[in-house]
């Protein structure tokens, strides 16, 4: 195990959640191709159940999923003892400051807006991870 | 063989023949569709390679069904991706010639084509498109129109600002539509849109004004508050309430003296605004207003009030001439 509870890994794990398949398919393509290896989840739930049985280094999630939407999934992750350092990345559509806001007090580190840049989702995870 | 029998076979024939070619049209659609999702699977990790970085000789010429499923997927893509990505997608179609074609099926006479090639322009990321995309949003047929501004939008066309607040203005186009085109464009707008603040049409002024509050940032503000003086109400109220929405500070005092506006809808708007600046002045200047104008103008007033000092709307709606507004503002905050 690492310091802060991840298992050790040759490559960093980060899971990425996201229930549209393109967006999914952009943001894993964009991680593996950057050293990552990626654990895909399609909603919420599946997402949460993925972060605490693999505690991969990192999350990447859609505010707007199925099941549970990413604001709750982070808060259900900081509130497991396993996963409450995780850092979590917010990718949303939802641009007002509020939304923003709202991802930060339920837990997140950052927060990518769509349409995005992979170029930028890459420098903020290597960013979050470097500084661990 | 008598009349009603022949009438009788003939439609007996008759819904046979449309039984035939009901299941046999289900069918093809059917095995399309199959096809299409199949093809969609098989390309998606083609597409995503492209997009992210690969070289545009490794994608095969496609025609039919794969070259509609490709560019589909692509399409998709524009609309996910900021930066590189969208430069390869516009490279990529106008490379292999799809910009042309669908500018071409722009000036079919069937309004149905016209609309999906001005559609599909958008995502093609080719900033090629504009020049006839902006003509679009005059066309005859509305469904031509509205694609046409999400694609300007899309593109992030900024000579289309003019057009599309215009289109909006004159009801050729939804404000909704017009208003969803300049969001895509996004801040890049802001400095046009001030131009337009100052245009010699109200209803232009004020819809940049709106733009301007919805897209711009609190920086912005202090090149709108001199039109809490311009001689169209819609304009003041709607500097007022773009004010509002920058949160803008140093517009406190401009905003304290349109509260005496002769127009109900621009004190309303100014006392929303001054809601959201905050600050003792404005909670002094929003107390008489809340107590004693007309309906509108109060109400903002008293929510604005509370909004900014609850402690004072309590207070104030206890002493007998606070008026229903103030009171009914405390009852909120006590909940």
């Amino acid at each position: 195990m690492t310091g802060d509870g991840a298992p050790a890994r040759e490559r960093p794990l980060v899971l990425a959640a996201d229930d549209d398949e393109d967006i999914l398919g952009l943001v894993a393509f964009r991680l593996e191709r950057s050293g990552y290896d990626v654990l895909q989840a399609r909603d919420g739930e599946e997402a949460f159940e993925l972060a605490v049985r693999e505690q991969p280094d990192l999350a990447v999630l859609d505010v707007m999923m199925p099941k549970l939407d990413g604001f709750e999934v982070t808060r259900r992750l900081r509130a497991e003892a396993a996963t409450s350092r995780m850092p979590i990345i917010l990718l949303t559509a939802r641009a007002q400051d509020a939304d923003v806001q709202q991802g930060f007090d339920a837990g997140a580190d950052d927060y990518i807006r769509k349409p995005f840049s992979p170029n930028e989702l890459r420098a903020r995870v290597q960013a979050i991870l470097g500084r661990r | 063989m008598g009349v009603l029998e022949v009438i009788g076979v003939v439609l007996l024939a008759t819904s046979l023949v449309f039984i035939v070619v009901l299941t046999a049209r289900r069918s093809y659609t059917g095995s399309r569709i199959r096809r299409r999702d199949r093809l969609t699977t098989e390309l998606r990790p083609l597409a995503i390679a492209f997009v992210e970085g690969g070289a545009d000789e490794a994608v095969p010429e496609y025609h039919g069904l794969e070259a509609e499923v490709f560019a589909e997927l692509l399409g998709g893509y524009a609309r996910l991706l900021r930066g590189e990505g969208r430069e390869r997608i516009a490279a990529y179609f106008e490379r292999r010639g799809g910009v042309d074609e669908q500018l071409r099926r722009l000036e079919s006479r069937r309004a149905w084509k016209r609309a999906t090639a001005a559609f599909m322009l958008g995502d093609m990321c080719s900033h090629r498109a504009v020049g006839e995309l902006m003509p679009a949003l005059g066309d005859r047929a509305r469904p031509v129109r509205m694609a046409a501004a999400r694609s300007l939008g899309r593109l992030e066309a900024v000579e289309s600002i003019e057009p599309l607040i215009e289109s909006g203005v004159s009801g050729r186009l939804p404000e909704d539509v017009t208003g969803l085109a300049l969001f895509d464009i996004g801040p890049a707008a802001v400095p046009r849109l001030l131009e337009l603040s100052a245009s010699d049409e109200p209803a232009i002024r004020a819809r940049a004004l709106e733009l301007v509050g919805l897209i711009g940032e609190a920086r912005d503000a202090k090149q709108i508050v001199d039109r809490l003086s311009d001689p169209a109400a819609a304009v003041r109220a709607a500097a007022a309430d773009a004010l509002g929405r920058l949160g803008a500070g140093e517009a406190r005092d401009a905003l304290v003296r349109a509260l005496d506006d002769r127009v109900p809808a621009v004190r309303a708007a100014a006392a929303r605004a001054l809601g959201q600046a905050g600050g003792r002045r404005a909670a002094e200047a929003l107390l008489p207003v809340a107590r004693g104008d007309s309906f509108e103008p109060a109400r903002a007033a008293a929510d604005a009030l509370a909004r900014i000092d609850p402690a004072l709307v309590v207070a104030a709606a206890a002493e007998p001439d606070a008026g229903p507004h103030l009171r009914e503002a405390a009852d909120v905050v006590s909940l």
